[in-house]
């Protein structure tokens, strides 16, 4: 194993492909800094291209987009507090607040140094993994992904924060918005009113966008502010990345928990941030400054969800699962390149397997580099006037949303979710939950299904379903009871 | 004889005007293929990128472009959806029939059309065929199932699951097949799996011990196992034969057609109403798995140029031999193979799916056919 994957990085380190994996770092954080486009649109975009290339290079320049997109679209949410790609939610509740503080600065630097040793890690989990993980993937039936949805749906009790009732209603009702559109088991159709947009459901792009992004556009117009509140920039990337080093422990952890989700096929990549955000602060200590600029709410969605892109290629090259719309997408770009998914990957295509390990690994630090240095002039994003900056943004942002299927629907479902987003945020109600429980409702309806079906009543019982189970009571019940000590304290 | 004189070269100038003109008229034809010249044309696919039909269309792009008079660059537009309905209807209403736009379609795009599903609004019968990829489909076991050779599905030691996406899909092959053979009941067919990709992966797991694939998936991801002896094939759906019956896929020449295990299993011929739908759907669908089609309106210049690069296209070594992944080892349709498989569309008894259609409904609780 060791010669080959020195044998592979001589391939990469050539400088002809270092320049391909430069061009889809580039391209990678053009398509993560604005808003509305992720993984799948950037792949669609590279793949006519790729048709004729040497697999090294063609996966040099699909892997070096994919990797950087989780570090640059952190960008726009914490400096406007809209999610660059699906992933970026979770840094909005931390990040935003500090660029509001003026200290984006210090965010992005975190962010990046976290996305960094983020997707360093995933690479590294992906390279221990491969030569035994097949008999790990295939563990993962139905139940199995039943219950890691069920997993991600209970986070939405934890991103409630104080009123875990409002969220537990926002999440269901979340859940119900993510029923609309096709049946995931029969031919049914449900919600769609016979309005042919709805049978695709609504896609999540549109639901984010409107859900976090519209909001804040119309404070900002409405309050007049600059979205630096103090109108200047403070807040150094070094304190930024000191930050990641005195927190090594909670980046290393969220990494793994990254690259963990990102393995299970179906769960979404959208939940990953989600659900590292909540974990940290459960388990972190003194976590009341959560959704109000604390850094470690920053650091850990950042280096999961970079980390997440090595989990999701476990299954892709191993088994040409594809873990989610990007990684479908790669898989079209493999055969392209002639080669196959499969067993092969570790046996006569093992260097190109490795080359793409190196190829992650060295696109996230040319990334991260290249996001550090951006940061400043990006930065003064945030000290523009309102009345300048966001007729600006709404432009991308409504082209963003309706990138995603170029149907008139887009903008409609745009405006009426983030009107809905609008008075949530301003009755207090949490968003989190409802997105969650809308990226979920598919896949654990799918595999609850599935499972019944094939199963009956039995796979409650096997010993991972169990587990999970714990680990989800664990997580409710704490939340509940965690919720109540602020109440002691303040009496 | 002056008066013919007269005549003559009264005769003369016509003639002349005449010649001149077809010269010219003919020479506008020579150079007619102009059609395409510096124009784009679109490929509308109704699934998401990374997919057969999508990777087949994509592998083809390039080969089109430089085989179709004019030289088009062709684009992929992607619109997944409602299992490629979606696509499929948003060709029909909303591309104009320019002979620029195209449409590609897979099997799953075609049986919903046969069976009548209401939410259908495209006519493949209207449609102008470009090129057809065939495709065959396998059905395949696990060693733990405890049948080694299809005969066994009569009489299972151990529960059979088969894994499904939908009856209004393109598992309806399938259901037909199990009708055919009488082993329905044997059998429980867990329906919900995202897909041929998701079946499989269950079928690997172990979740379910009974998968089927197409030829193509197959050959790629199925015959592996099946050297590690993790799989064992029972048989294939065969292709419809110029005489009209089912004959083995000639991609996998040593595993049985439905028909050989028929015949192994009850003894006779077989015949009857599921058997002459079961026909129709595989001369059908694995004769015209994967398709690229203009508009019924579209001008019929476009239609003869895009065919003209579809043969030169098969005929190009190189695509067939770089294709051999995503063509699974079957030569594409054109020129009058083509028609004569579009015309076993065209000519299909309507009592023929319409009994289908009453199958689905009562044994499989299908709604919304029309």
């Amino acid at each position: 194993m060791i010669e080959s994957a020195i044998e592979a990085l001589v391939i990469v380190l050539d400088p002809s492909r270092i320049v391909f994996i430069l061009l889809g770092v580039m391209i990678g954080i053009v398509v993560g800094i604005l808003p509305g486009l992720g993984g799948p649109v950037g792949m669609s975009m590279l793949l006519p291209f790729i048709f004729g290339m040497d697999p090294y290079t063609g996966m040099a320049l699909l892997i070096g987009m994919v990797a950087v997109i989780h570090t640059a679209d952190t960008f726009p949410s914490v400096l406007i507090g809209v999610p660059g790609s699906s992933g970026s939610q979770a840094t909005i509740m931390d990040g935003y607040p500090l660029a509001k503080k003026g200290d984006s600065g210090r965010a992005l630097g975190a962010a990046f140094a976290a996305s960094l040793v983020g997707g360093i890690v995933g690479a590294f989990i992906l390279f221990i993994v491969i030569p035994v993980g097949r008999p790990i993937v295939l563990s993962f039936g139905s139940p199995e992904l039943f219950m890691m949805s069920l997993l991600g749906i209970s986070m939405v009790g934890v991103l409630s924060g104080k009123a875990p009732i409002k969220g537990i209603i926002a999440g269901l009702l979340g859940m119900l918005i993510g029923t609309v559109g096709g049946a995931p088991a029969v031919a049914e159709y449900r919600f769609t009113f016979d309005w042919i947009y709805l049978y695709r459901g609504i896609p999540l792009a549109v639901f984010a966008l409107g859900l976090f992004a519209l909001p804040e556009m119309i404070d900002l117009l409405a309050q007049r502010r600059t979205i630096s509140s103090t109108g200047t920039l403070k807040g150094s990337r070094i304190k930024g990345i000191k930050d990641v080093i005195s927190n090594k422990w909670l980046v290393l952890r969220s990494s793994a928990l990254g690259t963990l989700i990102g393995f299970v096929p179906g769960l979404g990549g959208s939940v990953v941030d989600w659900i590292s955000y909540g974990v940290a602060k459960k388990t972190l200590k003194n976590t009341e400054g959560f959704g109000h600029g604390d850094i470690r709410g920053v650091i850990a969605p950042e280096s999961a969800n970079n980390a997440k892109e090595g989990g999701t290629l476990i299954p892709t090259l191993l088994f040409g699962i594809p873990g989610s719309g990007t990684t479908a997408i790669l898989l079209g770009g493999l055969i392209l390149l002639g080669v196959q998914a499969g067993p092969s990957m570790l046996t006569t295509d093992l260097p190109l397997t490795l080359s793409i390990v190196w190829t992650l690994a060295l696109a996230n630090i040319f990334g991260a580099l290249l996001c550090l240095l951006l940061t400043n002039q990006i930065s003064k994003l945030s000290i523009i006037k309102p009345d300048k900056i966001v007729p600006f943004l709404l432009i991308i942002m409504v082209v963003g949303a309706y990138q995603s299927t170029r149907h008139w629907g887009d903008l409609i479902v745009f405006i009426i979710i983030g009107l809905v987003g609008w008075s949530m945020k301003h009755l207090d109600w949490p968003r989190a939950p409802l997105l969650v429980g809308f990226v979920l409702a598919l896949s654990s309806e799918r595999y609850l299904h599935l499972s019944m079906s094939r199963y009956g009543y039995e796979w409650m019982y096997q010993p991972t379903v169990i587990s999970i189970g714990l680990v989800i009571f664990f997580i409710v019940a704490s939340g509940l009871f965690f919720n109540r000590r602020p109440k002691k304290i303040e009496g | 004889m002056i008066k013919n004189q007269s005549f003559k070269k009264l005769m003369v100038a016509p003639v002349v005007i005449s010649g001149a003109m077809a010269t010219v008229a003919s020479g506008v034809n020579a150079d007619d293929h102009n059609f395409f010249s510096d124009e784009n044309v679109e490929i509308l696919i109704p699934f998401s990128a990374g997919g057969g039909t999508d990777t087949l269309f994509r592998y083809m792009q390039s080969y089109m472009s430089e085989h179709t008079p004019g030289n088009p660059t062709f684009q992929i537009l992607n619109v997944p959806g409602g299992g490629s309905v979606l696509g499929a209807n948003e060709y029909v209403i909303l591309k104009e029939p320019n002979g620029y736009n195209t449409l590609a379609t897979s099997a799953s795009t075609t049986i919903p059309f046969m069976i009548g599903q209401e939410s259908v609004e495209y006519d493949l019968r209207d449609m102008q065929p470009i090129i057809g990829v065939p495709n065959g489909v396998v059905m395949y076991t696990s060693p733990d199932s405890g049948i080694e050779e299809a005969t066994d599905l009569q009489n299972p030691s151990e529960e059979l699951f088969l894994g499904a996406t939908s009856p209004t899909g393109i598992d309806v092959m399938t259901l037909l097949a199990l009708e055919v053979l009488d082993v329905k009941d044997n059998i429980e067919i867990i329906f919900g799996y995202e897909g041929a990709g998701a079946s499989r992966t269950a079928f690997m797991q172990g979740e379910t011990n009974l998968d089927y694939q197409s030829g193509s998936s197959y050959q790629n991801n199925v015959t592996p196992l099946v050297e590690e002896g993790s799989a064992v094939p029972l048989f294939s759906y065969g292709f419809l034969g110029e005489d009209g019956d089912i004959v083995r896929d000639p991609a996998f020449p040593e595993i049985p057609s439905v028909k050989e295990v028929y015949v192994d299993m009850h003894g006779g011929e077989p015949s009857g109403k599921a058997w002459d739908a079961y026909k129709v759907f595989v001369g059908v669908v694995n004769g015209l798995h994967k398709t690229l089609w203009l508009h019924a309106d579209a001008p019929s210049e476009a239609a003869e140029d895009l065919r003209e690069g579809a043969i030169a296209t098969i005929n190009d070594e190189a695509f067939i031999e770089g294709g051999a992944d995503v063509l699974g080892g079957y030569t594409p349709l054109v020129g009058s193979e083509l028609e004569a498989a579009i015309n076993a569309l065209a000519e299909v008894d309507e009592s023929t799916l319409e009994w289908v259609r009453t199958y689905l409904e009562e044994e499989y609780d299908v709604t919304g056919l029309k």
